[in-house]
């Protein structure tokens, strides 16, 4: 019996990679606080009082939301010769990644005050899939350099 | 824990690829198991000693410090 993955197919993988460049450009531009055109549209969310009904910049929503599903698609795609000791790797990867943005985390959480803090917090959604990302990818290079 | 596989394949002329394609995986995992980085899961263990016609402890033995 085959354990399931819950990967996605490698050409995923593929149109993540794409979808990276012009995304992570937006939102690292917005952190670091370019001025982007802003669009704003009515939006029904959760806010201080549960229930938030105002305005949103659509620039900012689909900038992030593109950034969160790209670095997803590369991350959770399969490779094109996914077998158990890739498994092994990611499994290794993920808890790298986890010990990391634990200790970044917590040094944030201790020494990052004011509203920097927001701007750390907004950029730490994100540091556990491209940590992940760069560690798995680092080790499959290596161990694909071993074969040469 | 160590392996004869590269012994193995040495008497049955085959390559890492070849044994690779026989049991299902890539190329890179025989290498890595024949160098020691990597110990395989039993099922992939049990897959290459039958690929060899020879019981999975004649291929694979603990070490000491298993």
């Amino acid at each position: 019996m085959k354990p399931k993955n819950y990967l996605l197919p490698y050409s995923c993988k593929k149109v993540g990679m794409w979808m990276f460049l012009p995304f992570a450009t937006i939102c690292v531009c917005a952190l670091l606080g370019v001025k982007l055109p802003e669009i704003e549209i009515p939006w029904i969310g959760i806010g201080d009082n549960f229930f938030y009904h105002g305005k949103a910049d659509l620039v900012a929503e689909i900038s992030m939301s593109g950034f969160l599903v790209s670095l997803s698609l590369i991350a959770l795609s399969r490779e094109k010769d996914e077998d158990e000791m890739t498994g092994h790797i990611r499994m290794q990867s993920f808890v790298w990644s986890l010990w990391f943005t634990s200790f970044v985390l917590a040094f944030g959480i201790l020494f990052i005050m004011g509203l920097l803090f927001l701007d750390f917090a907004l950029a730490a959604i994100y540091l556990f899939y491209i940590v992940y990302i760069l560690k798995f990818n680092l080790t499959m290079r290596r161990v694909r350099r071993d074969l040469k | 824990m160590k392996n004869t596989i590269k012994i193995e394949r040495a008497v049955k002329d085959i390559t890492q690829q070849d044994l690779a394609t026989a049991v299902g995986v890539s190329r890179q995992t025989i290498n890595s198991i024949e160098a020691g980085r990597y110990v395989p899961s039993a099922v992939l263990a049990m897959k290459i000693a039958r690929h060899f016609g020879k019981p999975t402890e004649s291929i694979f033995e603990l070490e000491e410090n298993d």
